[in-house]
């Protein structure tokens, strides 16, 4: 039996039709039902529903043999893990954003507020130079609009918060989507089992 | 199985095979390390100055001090194991670690049979831990001429993409890269390639016609040969995310796992860049242990080595001389109804 660790929220609901229609159900749960670890329907797998930055932890240290995480966690997060497939859901990217009439003073720091300070670090250290990072958890867009920070960087779906707030894509940093991950040991020990899911997802995404 | 055990087993494994032991000093110096960065994980060293001013580290590696202190020569060559502990920075965490390594390097003329016994050696010591570990094999032979034009930030790139597997990020490291057709394909089919060592090897043939990646493709074939003749066929896998430190390792690279780890515990490969620049013309392979990660799966809380499942209406009797023959090796023993949980055991027997 696999066990895997989902993300709980709007990808979790993509992630969870996607297993589905794999062979791998989570069952409708009760309105009262507090359970966290969850069987499949048909006794295949073992559903862990977790903080969507802590998927890659759970598969990192093999508590979860497989689990699906955005490209923009696991770049984070930096977790040792296998990235199988790109299940093609969750598409974004991750860029640097700031005013539309931002200039960058190169002779002072960069002030950046994210969410994501090892990606924002190992960004701007590729193109030398140097950077404070604000790290803040919700409502990024408001810190340079409020002059907190120079620029932002954050998850990008279509441009619309950026925009309604005037603030424009500077530059891209890379493109998002969720990745089934599996741990290192689990996909040898389990080979068949995570072979089987891996032949399962695929087959979905090609007939989608 | 207790750790005194399996470090006693592994002394007479190694002693067996003719590696003597090699004790470090304590501290060594800290230009040492400031010297040979490249060759290490970690720029992080912990450092003080002595009364005489002079600034010592505690040790963040062993191979350095024994490449260093080595006599080796091509005629007389060095083997030698050691138990040590090392200091290093854990980056996820930002706090310092201190590891416990076992491992065996050897110096000298690294030949097919030299090679051969050192995983031989890395393969015997796994099965001291876990019947069930297997280990992935690799050679840069067959990674490197791929790269050979590309520039540094592409190379360390397509190796994070093929540490992952990630078929994708592999492509996106690519796209700019100066990489021929030829080498894209290669590096993509080495990165899905399934694990299986023969039929691996078959398929690693065609893929690129420089005279490095064939020879390293040679070099693979006579170690799986010699693997298959010590009945080691079903343990070794290919596998080409590992050791993907360009700078480090220069020949074949493996690492070990077991069932109740959460990562490799072994790992070891050639490393002519850095024994050459401290004895000219010697090759050097060797690998580690990390004992801190067994812990997990030696002892742990609820579980034991190995597990004795026996089905409605075994003999009692039977059941038991089983769990007994084991624990008279050295193991620990639960018994279970057929039907427990086995994937936290590295032994599994059902009467």
């Amino acid at each position: 039996m696999l066990n895997i660790a989902l993300p709980k929220g709007r990808l979790g609901e993509s992630v969870l039709e996607k297993f589905a229609r794999a062979g791998y159900e989570f069952p409708k749960l009760e309105s009262g039902d507090r359970r966290l670890v969850i069987p499949s329907v048909n006794g295949n797998a073992s559903f862990f529903l977790v903080k969507p930055s802590d998927v890659p932890v759970y598969v990192e240290y093999g508590v979860a043999d497989v689990g699906v995480a955005g490209r923009d966690v696991l770049m984070e997060s930096g977790a040792d893990v296998y990235e199988l497939i790109d299940l093609e859901i969750g598409k974004c990217r991750i860029a640097v954003a700031g005013k539309k009439d931002f200039s960058d003073d190169t002779d002072r720091l960069l002030r950046v507020a994210t969410k994501f300070p090892n990606v924002a670090k190992r960004y701007f250290a590729s193109r030398n130079r140097d950077i404070e990072v604000i790290p803040l958890h919700g409502s990024i867009e408001i810190a340079p609009i409020l002059g907190l920070t120079d620029v932002i960087v954050d998850i990008v779906e279509t441009g619309k918060t950026l925009r309604e707030n005037g603030l424009d894509v500077l530059f891209d940093i890379a493109e998002v989507s969720a990745r089934l991950i599996a741990n290192k040991p689990a996909s040898k020990f389990k080979q068949d089992e995570v072979n089987a899911l891996v032949r399962a997802l695929s087959e979905d995404m090609k007939n989608a | 199985m207790r750790e005194e055990t399996l470090i006693a087993n592994l002394r007479s494994l190694y002693e067996g095979a003719g590696y003597r032991a090699y004790r470090m000093r304590k501290f060594e110096e800290y230009s040492l390390y400031l010297e040979n960065r490249d060759f290490l994980l970690s720029d992080f060293v912990i450092t003080f100055s002595d009364m005489s001013g002079r600034l010592l580290a505690l040790k963040p590696d062993v191979t350095l001090s024994i490449v260093k202190g080595s006599r080796a020569t091509k005629d007389a060559g060095e083997k030698v194991y050691y138990l040590e502990n090392v200091y290093r920075l854990d980056e996820r965490t930002h706090e310092y670690r201190e590891i416990k390594q076992m491992g065996l390097e050897t110096l000298g003329d690294i030949d097919e049979v030299q090679t051969l016994e050192v995983l031989n050696l890395a393969l015997k010591t796994l099965e001291e831990i876990s019947v069930r570990s297997v280990m992935d094999i690799s050679h840069m032979g067959l990674i490197k001429p791929l790269l050979a034009n590309a520039d540094k930030k592409a190379q360390r790139e397509i190796m994070d993409a093929l540490r992952f597997k990630s078929i994708s990020a592999l492509n996106a490291a690519m796209e700019n890269a100066d990489v021929s057709n030829e080498s894209k394909n290669a590096l993509i089919s080495l990165c899905a390639l399934p694990g299986d060592f023969e039929t691996g090897l078959c398929a690693l043939e065609g893929l690129c016609a420089d005279a490095e990646y064939q020879k390293a493709v040679s070099d693979m074939r006579v170690i799986f040969e010699g693997l298959r003749a010590l009945g080691f066929e079903k343990r070794v896998r290919l596998d080409f995310s590992i050791g993907n430190d360009l700078s480090y390792y220069t020949g074949v690279v493996f690492q070990g796992f077991i069932p109740s780890a959460h990562r490799a515990v072994l790992s070891g490969g050639r490393y002519d860049g850095l024994s050459q620049k401290f004895l000219r013309g010697i090759g050097a392979l060797g690998f580690a242990l990390y004992l801190n990660d067994l812990e997990g799966g030696m002892i742990p809380g609820s579980h034991a080595d190995a597990l004795v499942v026996y089905g409605a209406g075994a003999d009692a009797g039977e059941v038991m001389k089983k769990a007994e023959e084991l624990r008279k090796k050295g193991l620990s023993v639960r018994i279970e109804k057929k039907g427990a949980s086995a994937d936290k055991y590295s032994i599994v027997v059902e009467v």
